[in-house]
Formats: C-alpha cells, structure tokens, sequence
C-alpha cells in the first residue's frame, strides 16, 4: 500500500490521539510519538508497536508516523492510525 | 430494555465511560453527532472498541447513517463484525428494513456469525413511517424492537414543537404496533428542561411503550424509574 499525501486523524480530546502520516521518502516506517513524559516512559515503546504493527498490517512499507498521545488505549491508537493511513491513499 | 443511552461513537473517553451510568442499551451514534467529515474514522473507532472494551453488561446498538447515504453500508460492514446486538435503522421503511438485513445476512455469513443473531430497531423519523408501522416491523423477522424520534416526525410533519398532546397519536400507534408484534417500544429521547423528564417519561410508559432512549447518562436514573 502507497501513502500518496499526508494525512491525519484523531482529536485533542482525552483518551485520543492524534495521528499524521506522511509518505516516506526511504522503505521503513519511522514513528516519532510524543505526549506526557511519564505516559511515555511507561507505555511509550508499546504504543510505538501498536502504531507500526497497525501500518505494517495495511501493508504500508514507507511511511514518516507523527502521533500526539492524549491519553489514548490501545484501540483508539489502533483505530485513528488506520483512519490516517487510509485518509492517505 | 427499559432506558437506551445515546453516545458519540466518535469520543474515546465516552466510549469507555458509557456502561457507568447504568443504561440498560448503549447507542453508539455514528450518524447525528458525527460530522461527515469524520464518519470513517467514527466507524474505525466504533469497531475496534468493541472488541477491545467489556460492554458484556449491556445491550449494544449501533445507529448508522441514513439508508439513503453510501455511508450506511460501510457503517454496517464494519461495525457489524464486532458482533453488536442490534442496529437502528434510520428513517425506517419497509425497503430500509429489508436492505439493512440484507447486510447483515452478508456480514455474518462471511465472519461465520450465527445467521440472524444481529438484531434491527426501526426508528420511525417520519409521518410515513407512523403510519407504516406494522409494515415496517414485519419487513424482517430480525426487527426486535422500534424506536420513536418525535423531533424528526414533527420536523417531516412540517408542525413545530409544543407539547406532549400532538405526540399523542404517533406515540400510540407505534406502541399499539410494538405490542401486537410482541416487541419492545421505545420513546423519543426528552428534549425539554431536566425536571419535565420523569413526567414524559411516565407520559410515554401509560401510551405503553416499554422503554425510553437517554438524550445524556443525566437522563438514565429517570428512565429507569419511570420504567421499573
């Protein structure tokens, strides 16, 4: 699956997460996330899993992943990556 | 099911709040509070909640978009996997009926569902659908309960709101119908100042409906009362 454009989804709301995809100039899905620190010391590297095995799932080989965490569960991170990815197809 | 709690579909906290305020059914909507904007990611979101969160304790109800949009069926292919009760179908008529089953009997022959376990709630949004009540229920023999939007008839009606009394004859008919079908009935969610709810709710009970849909978690307690 080929990213085409850049493409977002999700909310600032708490429990979401907002998710932009972008095309990636190199093969390999890079993930920067960012949120509160002490989320992300705890659950960061999982939430990082979820986003990419979620990408690599759709069959998606090159793509730059920014996410702002907002307190999000794992089917939220899940279900707005997908909403990106297929926002940018 | 005596109280029906409407949700946004949308929201990820709610979604995860919902069973706290001691609803009998969830309706998760994916139509009137959505923007058109953000139905797919609603959708997405709806159908990884519901086999992430435990919404064993309650009654799931999806409303999709209007049959008359594309929406409608996406909305039903993806949601429908997670295995909810029962879906609504909006603006309902006969034809309605029958597509929305349609659906259904696709959705679980391809996941290996058990034929006709996802159930079908009518919700009459016009005079139409008033007056083809009966109709309507018998489309499927999925349909197990319907559902009365009052702001919505009166708005098809062309007949601004004002009041109990010029429910009187939609609310009963469809009660009257339900019942002869032997299916639950459920009221318009109440729109008016908070302390008038038990009051309607009481009203729509002695028309013999069965139960009321929650505007809020706010209006539940009410509800449940009303209907005990």
């Amino acid at each position: 699956m080929k990213l085409v454009r850049e493409a977002t989804a999700g909310t600032s709301d708490a429990g979401d997460i907002i998710v932009t995809v972008q095309p990636g100039g190199e093969p390999g899905i890079t993930v920067d996330l960012k949120g509160k620190s002490v989320v992300l010391k705890q659950f960061g590297a999982q939430m990082k899993a979820v986003i990419q095995k979620t990408a690599e799932d759709l069959g998606v080989e090159s793509a730059v992943i920014k996410a702002q965490d907002n307190a999000a569960l794992d089917y939220t991170i899940r279900a707005r990556t997908r909403c990106a990815i297929e926002r940018a197809i | 099911m005596k109280s029906l709690m409407i949700v946004n579909a949308n929201n990820p906290k709610i979604l995860l709040d919902a069973v706290l305020y001691g609803a009998d059914g969830i309706l998760f909507d994916l139509a009137e509070v959505v923007p058109d904007t953000e139905k797919d990611a609603a959708r997405l979101l709806l159908a990884e909640a519901l086999g992430f969160l435990d919404y064993s304790a309650v009654e799931v109800v999806v409303r999709p978009n209007c049959p008359c949009r594309e929406d409608f069926e996406l909305d039903i292919l993806a949601v429908g996997p997670g295995r909810p009760c029962d879906f609504i179908v909006p603006m309902a008529n006969p034809e309605f009926v029958v597509k929305a089953a349609g659906l259904l009997d696709k959705v679980e022959a391809e996941h290996k569902l058990p034929a006709g376990g996802i159930r079908l709630i009518p919700s009459i949004d016009s005079a139409a659908g008033v007056e083809n009540v009966a109709a309507i229920i018998a489309a499927s023999p999925r349909v197990r309960a319907v559902m009365f939007n009052a702001g919505k008839f009166l708005a098809d009606l062309g007949a601004e709101a004002g009041g109990a009394e010029q429910l009187v004859y939609a609310r009963s008919k469809i009660a009257a119908c339900a019942h002869v079908a032997g299916i639950d009935s459920l009221d318009t969610p109440y729109s008016g100042k908070p302390d008038g709810l038990a009051a309607d709710a009481k009203t729509a009970k002695s028309l013999g409906f069965t139960g009321k849909v929650a505007a809020d978690g706010k209006q539940v307690k009410a509800i449940n009362a009303a209907f005990a």
